[in-house]
This record gives C-alpha cells, sequence and structure tokens, in this order.
C-alpha cells in the first residue's frame, strides 16, 4: 500500500480506536488497577527523579555562576629551567605590565583583569575589623558576577583616576556601619581613607569559595588599591576569562606565549605561572552531578519499563480474551495491521493514562518538597517543561514497546474463527 | 457473464496431531447473482467450512475459487480483508456484535475498514437501523438489546457496506420462533430486493424460503436442488 494510504488509514482508524480503548479501560479499570498503579507508580517517579537531578543541576549552575564560572586565574610561580643564565627556581613578579601583555596577546580572551587580596584592618568609628580587601580592575565585577544592591561599582574612570572608592560586600554594612547609610561614607583601609560608593547584592554560599566569603569582602580599583595594599607595583594574580568556556586550554597557551618573552623564559618552561580554572574545578563536580542524574532517570526509567511489562502482560491477556472480537473485525475487514493497530493503541492508552497520573502525582510531589522545610543546603527540585516532555517521551516508548506482544496475539487471530464463537 | 461464485474441486483439510482430515473433500459450486441458497446437512458434514471459504475466511487446501471473476488464490491476506470490507456481509448464530459499541457504531464498523469518513459511516448505518426497524435503539448497546434486535443490529453491519453477498451461519439458531420467522422475514426481503444470500442452517424453514437448496454430507454435495 503506497505510504499516502497508509496514513491516510492510521488517520481514520486511530480515533475510534483511541475512542474504544478509552471505553474499554473505562469498564475495566478495576481489574487492571493493579497494573496501572505501576504506571502511576513508574511515572511519577521519573517525574520525581528528573526534577531532583535539576534541581541539583540548578545548584551546581547556580552554586558556580555566584562567582563566575569560567575564569582562569594565572599566578607567577617559581621557574624550572636555566634561562638568560639564571639558575632554575628564580620567582617570577607580575606588575601591571604582564597585565598589558595578557590584554593584547590572548585572543581568546574576552576579559582580563589582575587582583590583589589581602586581610587588612578596616576601620569606622563603629569598628575595627580585619577584613579581606580585593584590589582589582573594574572588569572583576563581570568575571564574578556581582551584582550592585545600592550605589555603583568602580569604573575604568575610578581606576584611571586612582579614587580611593570601596564596594561593600552585603554583610559588612552593618558590621561597620550598623543602621546607618553607609554610601558617602568613609572606610580607613590599611590606615587610608575610602568612600564607599556601592554595595553588592548578598549572595550567599558560594561553591567556588565554598563560603559566603564575598559577602564578607571589601572591592577597591586595583590603582589605588596596589598603594594602599601593596608594595604600588607588584600583582598577585590576573584573571582571564574565555570568550567561550571551550577556549580554556587555548588561553592557557595563548597566556604563556605573551608572558614567556617578557621574563625571558625559553619555551620548555612549563612552572613559572600556575592555573587555577573555574571549568576544570567546576567539571568533576558536573560530572559527578551528571552521573547521579543519569542515575536518577535510569531508575526512573527501569521502573516505568517494569511497570511496562506488567502493561503487556495484562494486554496479552487482554488481546487473547478478545480474540472473537478480533476475528469479527476480520470479518467485517479489518487486515492483520489493523488489529495489531488496535492493540498497540489499546496498550499505548493504557500506558499514557496511568502515566497521565502518575505525572500529576510526581508534579504535586514535587511541589510539596519545594514547600516543604528541606535541610539549609539541600537544592529544591525544579519542575522543567523538559521533565514532562522527557516522561511522556519515556511512557510512548513504553506504550508502544509494551503493545508490540499483544499486536502480535491480535495478528495471529483466524478470521474463520468468528463462525465458531461460542 | 459469469458466476458470482464458482468453486471448482474444492477441499479443505485440516491437520490433526499426527495426521489430516479432510472435511470438504471436492466442492463444485456455481452461484449466480441474486440467488438465494440454503445449505443444509447433518452436523458436522462441513457446512460452517464452506461458508468460510466462501466468505474468504480461509483459503482451499487444494481447487479453485472465483469471486466476481478474481482467483481468491492470487490475492494475499490484506486483499481478503479488503474484499470481505467491499463486497461481503457476514451474519453469525451468536450475532458477534462489540459489546461496548452502540447500535449505528457496530453496523458502521465494515464502513471503517472499507474506508468511509465518520459522517459517512454513521449516516449510512443509522439510515439502515432505521430501516430494519431499529431507530429507537440506535444509540443502545448490545446488552440493552433484545436477541431479535441484535440479530437484526448484525444483519445491518452486515449489509452496510452493501456487498455482493450476504453470509449466514445459522442465523436464527439463537433466536425463539416468532423472532427467527421475523429474521427470515427481512432475508425475503432482501432476496427480493436482488441480493445475494447464502445461509447455512438446520431449519426448514430456511430451505422453504430459499431459492435453491444444498445438502451436504461428509463435504461433498450430497444434492443441489431448486427449492
Ligand atoms: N480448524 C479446524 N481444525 C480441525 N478440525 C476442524 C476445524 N474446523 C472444523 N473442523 C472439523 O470439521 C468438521 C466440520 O465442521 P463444520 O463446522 O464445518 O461442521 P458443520 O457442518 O458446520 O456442523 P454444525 O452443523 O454442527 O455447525 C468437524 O468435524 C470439525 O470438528
Ligand atoms: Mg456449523
Amino acid at each position: 500500500m503506497p505510504p499516502r494510504e497508509k496514513l491516510a488509514r492510521l488517520r481514520r482508524l486511530v480515533p475510534p480506536l483511541v475512542g474504544d480503548a478509552l471505553d474499554n479501560l473505562r469498564a475495566s479499570w478495576r481489574a487492571q488497577a493493579l497494573t496501572l498503579a505501576g504506571i502511576v507508580w513508574g511515572a511519577a517517579s521519573v517525574v520525581l527523579l528528573l526534577s531532583l537531578g535539576s534541581g541539583f543541576n540548578d545548584f551546581l549552575d547556580f552554586g558556580f555562576g555566584k562567582t563566575g564560572d569560567r575564569w582562569v586565574a594565572v599566578d607567577p610561580e617559581y621557574t624550572s629551567t636555566e634561562a638568560g643564565g639564571r639558575l632554575p627556581g628564580r620567582r617570577i613578579r607580575f606588575t601591571v605590565r604582564d597585565l598589558d601583555r595578557v590584554r593584547a596577546g590572548v585572543p581568546s580572551a574576552g576579559r582580563a583583569v589582575a587582583e590583589n587580596q589581602d586581610i587588612v584592618p578596616v576601620v569606622t568609628p563603629r569598628r575595627t575589623r580585619a577584613t579581606v580587601v580585593s584590589a582589582a580592575g573594574p572588569e572583576l565585577f563581570h568575571i564574578q558576577n556581582h551584582a550592585v544592591g545600592r550605589g555603583r561599582y568602580f569604573d575604568a574612570d575610578d581606576e584611571r583616576r586612582g579614587r580611593r572608592v570601596a564596594v561593600l560586600g552585603a554583610d559588612l554594612v552593618e558590621v561597620f556601619f550598623g543602621d546607618l547609610d553607609p554610601l558617602g561614607r568613609t572606610l580607613q583601609i590599611g590606615g587610608e581613607p575610602f568612600e564607599v560608593i556601592g554595595v553588592l547584592v548578598r549572595k550567599g554560599w558560594q561553591f567556588m569559595t565554598n563560603s559566603d566569603i564575598h559577602d564578607r569582602m571589601i572591592f577597591v580599583p586595583l590603582s589605588a588599591g596596589l598603594r594602599a595594599l601593596g608594595d604600588g607595583e607588584t600583582i598577585e594574580t590576573i584573571l582571564v576569562e574565555p570568550r567561550r568556556i571551550q577556549d580554556e586550554p587555548v588561553v592557557r597557551r595563548e597566556v604563556r606565549a605573551a608572558l614567556w618573552p617578557l621574563h625571558n623564559l625559553p619555551p620548555e618552561e612549563t612552572r613559572a605561572v600556575s592555573f587555577m580554572s573555574v571549568p576544570e574545578i567546576s567539571e568533576p563536580s558536573r560530572r559527578i552531578f551528571f552521573v547521579l542524574q543519569l542515575l536518577l532517570g535510569v531508575v526512573g526509567t527501569v521502573t516505568l519499563a517494569m511497570a511496562g511489562t506488567g502493561v503487556a502482560n495484562l494486554m496479552i491477556a487482554i488481546a487473547h480474551e478478545r480474540r472473537a472480537e478480533l476475528a469479527v473485525r476480520r470479518t467485517c475487514g479489518a487486515r492483520r495491521a489493523d488489529l495489531m493497530l488496535q492493540l498497540l493503541v489499546e496498550t499505548a492508552v493504557v500506558v499514557l493514562v496511568g502515566g497521565t497520573l502518575g505525572v500529576a502525582i510526581g508534579l504535586s510531589a514535587v511541589l510539596l518538597i519545594q514547600v516543604a522545610p528541606l535541610p539549609p543546603d539541600f537544592p529544591p527540585p525544579r519542575i522543567l517543561p523538559s521533565v514532562v516532555s522527557t516522561t511522556f517521551l519515556v511512557l510512548v516508548a513504553v506504550g508502544l514497546a509494551a503493545g508490540v506482544a499483544p499486536a502480535r496475539v491480535a495478528a495471529r487471530v483466524d478470521p474463520a474463527s468468528a463462525l465458531r464463537v461460542t | 457473464m459469469g458466476a458470482l461464485i464458482a468453486l471448482r474441486d474444492v477441499r479443505k483439510r485440516f491437520s490433526l496431531g499426527e495426521g489430516e482430515v479432510e472435511i470438504l473433500r471436492g466442492i463444485d459450486l456455481d452461484v449466480d447473482e441474486g440467488e438465494f441458497i440454503a445449505i443444509m446437512g447433518p452436523s458436522g458434514s462441513g457446512k460452517t467450512t464452506m461458508l468460510e471459504i466462501l466468505g474468504a475466511l480461509s483459503r482451499p487446501s487444494a481447487g479453485s475459487y472465483h469471486f466476481d471473476g478474481d482467483a481468491i488464490e492470487s490475492h494475499d491476506d490484506d486483499a481478503l480483508a479488503d474484499l470481505r470490507a467491499a463486497r461481503m456481509g457476514f451474519v453469525f448464530q451468536t450475532f458477534n456484535l462489540m459489546p461496548r459499541m452502540t447500535a449505528v457504531r457496530n453496523a458502521a464498523l465494515p464502513l471503517l475498514y472499507a474506508g468511509a469518513g465518520r459522517a459517512e459511516r454513521e449516516a449510512r448505518a443509522r439510515g439502515l437501523l432505521e430501516r430494519l426497524g431499529l431507530g429507537h435503539r440506535l444509540d443502545h448497546r448490545p446488552g440493552q438489546m433484545s436477541g431479535g434486535e441484535r440479530q437484526r443490529v448484525a444483519i445491518a453491519r452486515a449489509l452496510v457496506n452493501d456487498p455482493r453477498v450476504v453470509l449466514a451461519d445459522e442465523p436464527t439458531g439463537n433466536l425463539d420462533e416468532k423472532t427467527g420467522r421475523e429474521i427470515l422475514e427481512l432475508f425475503d426481503d432482501l432476496h427480493g430486493g436482488g441480493r445475494t444470500l447464502i445461509v447455512v442452517t438446520h431449519a426448514p424453514e430456511v430451505a422453504e424460503r430459499a431459492g435453491r437448496v444444498i445438502r451436504i454430507r461428509d463435504g461433498r454435495i450430497e444434492s443441489d436442488a431448486a427449492a
């Protein structure tokens, strides 16, 4: 039969067959309750497990996203080779010239910034406290995903003019100013006055720092900070952000190529700088979470597949029971394939009805967990449209697979037996 | 024009464990358009087996069967199904209606497989049921109907595709005398309208109405005579 006719036949047969299947289910659902329960349970667990999985994933994205998910920190180390008549073990020192080299010579990086961090006494009339202070270019704002809650972040102009301005982590306002409005007020950082121009939005616990340190830090421009915190020249770290996350290895190569001439290093030198990369650090946890999610999905799917076996058995029994009806349909002109289609449709309907109920129950369970009191760091499950559509895809697959054996029973029905119904 | 149905030396064998039994042992038969034939014979003589061959529900083990000039042997399984959908109607002793379908949907069933759309199926089944006096039972299910009404629905199902031949196996076997007579009157009407009917029966009343009676014994035609 040409495909177009086949399609027309399918479109003609399926709607009444679905109707018949629903009628049959309505008439006999009590007898099928146990089997249906298996499908309901299977579908509910797929939804629940996949939602838990995507909750974990969110948690990861969110946790890394808070501090920027793709920068690479370049730190100066000691040389391991002889070069320019100098012995191995020479200390490498970064200055602003290194930053300029990286900015000019690393095309796969979108942003680069220098950062020095130090713990220094910070003083206000209210309190004196040793505080982590970061001195960095304004690009740090983007690279580490800061968000300003009040006031503003320092900008290129502040940096160029060496203005002594400061942006506070969210938790420091109370510490240093109590109930007062911190904007426009002054902090003594390492003995020098800095004006507060902004307060960051609270980040909470951060995956990268394994703490809430960004909420308890002060951020100042590099130019002013270098003077207040260090020798005015030495840079501790350069953060580089690849344009695309997959360019991270290229960035490393380009950074070496850009810095080596500046420090008279031979190509075989590998130890002079070290790299600490967020993508590299997050990779193992992402892999674990991916495997976890896969596992949860597999557990759910296996549950559903087992329930599908139950439906297949039920439908095989039903096909046998209805051999007389099926034979009569053959006398009415049903082809073998039409009867197979009938059993496939009927099986799929059973699976989809049970499955829809299960999805609804699974979603309700997810909603319940979301509002339930959870342990503090437990990532709440999340309902994604893709979770629901994946579940239905699995259900359709299970329904069709479960329908194969019953369809074969239907195909074997002898049309002549219609004349011998007793 | 040739006969509507032509059987030549048709044999039907069934395998029984080790051996084989030959149930039909060389049947020759021509049926012309518009005939009303009764097939009679003792129980186990092969009547139903013959009807099953005539209805293209199974193939002869040997011999040839031409329906409307076509050799059935050359048809594949789908072609036989399509032939039944378009040109044959069946009436059974046990009615064999779909228990969860209304009268209309039961009667319309062959049209579904013959390729009619929903509206046409409904309209034709309705019209036919009304003509058979079941206008008040259209949306009833078989469980809500009497035996005679059920058999009428079954007859409507057999007629709905306007078949070339209606094949019935003991159509009055499960009905009381009065209801049986009503069904037979219906058959008379159909015959009067030019419909070809082949009815397997034990009942002499059927044979009385048929134009031709074929008697079968041990898988052979014993007699074939105008009634
Ligand atoms: N599929 C089959 N396999 C084996 N034997 C069969 C099969 N179908 C029919 N028979 C045998 O063929 C013989 C004839 O059966 P058939 O049903 O044609 O008889 P019948 O004339 O219709 O009898 P009745 O009047 O009792 O309905 C019987 O002995 C029956 O057991
Ligand atoms: Mg019989």
